[in-house]
């Protein structure tokens, strides 16, 4: 898999949503690809993120899970994007 | 934390070939009560084993014991993540990644062949491939490969 983001950046990312996973009530963005898809998924998420949309990382992903990008649900992104709405929305 | 559908996730990871082939075996008390850490991502229980050690100070012996991996599993997980980072924690897909016998070079040779108009002799072009590569390859594999190829680029179109 070819990667844009890089270490250490990567490894801060998980540390951040590993620190943030712990009794959170509310789904942010990049923790609803991660519980969906799993770590590879949620690398591959980071990915995609970097190369299509510009902006911090940390900053987007922590919002809500319900205000993905236009870009993001347009593309569908390999149904990623279809499976976490579908999660994120059951859990509200 | 409510687990998200365990049936998507289970099938989201063993697409990308990221599966826990023991996830049983993971005691680590992360693993047990919150969604996050799921004990069938083996590139999340092996960044977690190499952390219980660069962290939490566990012994080697202890954290491949307490995640269900082997001692040579941590080596392993190791060496990949200080050279790759996270990225050297996904398991790579095994198997052959390309023919070793039908190679480039034996490819090309062969499709000069078949430019010859008439009825494809395999066993004959398999016998050329041998005088000149020293290669022995079954006719039937040299039929596949074309076939697969030309299936592989009208997929691409």
């Amino acid at each position: 898999m070819k990667t844009a983001i890089k270490e250490p950046e990567l490894q801060q990312e998980y540390e951040l949503l590993r620190d943030n996973a712990r009794g959170i009530t509310n789904f942010s963005r990049g923790l609803c690809v991660f519980l969906q898809r799993g770590m590879i998924g949620w690398m591959r998420f980071l990915n995609y993120r970097l190369q299509e949309i510009p902006g911090p990382l940390s900053a987007y992903d922590a919002g809500p899970a319900s205000m993905f990008h236009k870009q993001e649900l347009a593309s569908g992104m390999n149904g990623i994007l279809a499976d976490v709405l579908i999660f994120s929305n059951s859990q509200q | 934390m409510e687990m998200p559908e365990k049936t998507t996730r289970r099938e989201n990871l063993r697409m990308d070939g990221a599966l826990h082939p023991d996830p049983e075996k993971v005691k680590s008390g992360l693993f047990t009560g919150n969604a996050f850490f799921d004990p069938e991502d083996i590139a999340q229980v092996k960044y977690e084993m190499l952390r219980s050690v660069q962290v939490e100070k566990l012994s080697i012996t202890e954290a491949s014991r307490k995640f269900g991996l082997s001692r040579p599993s941590y080596y392993q997980g190791l060496e990949q993540f200080e050279k790759h980072g996270l990225m050297g924690l996904i398991p790579l897909k095994s198997g052959p990644k390309q023919a070793h016998k039908l190679t480039g070079d034996v490819m090309s040779f062969i499709k000069e062949h078949l430019d010859i108009p008439g009825k494809k002799d395999w066993v004959k072009i398999s016998r050329q491939v041998y005088e000149k590569f020293g290669r022995r390859v079954h006719p039937r594999s040299i039929e596949r490969s074309l076939r697969l190829e030309k299936k592989t680029r009208a997929a691409a179109q």
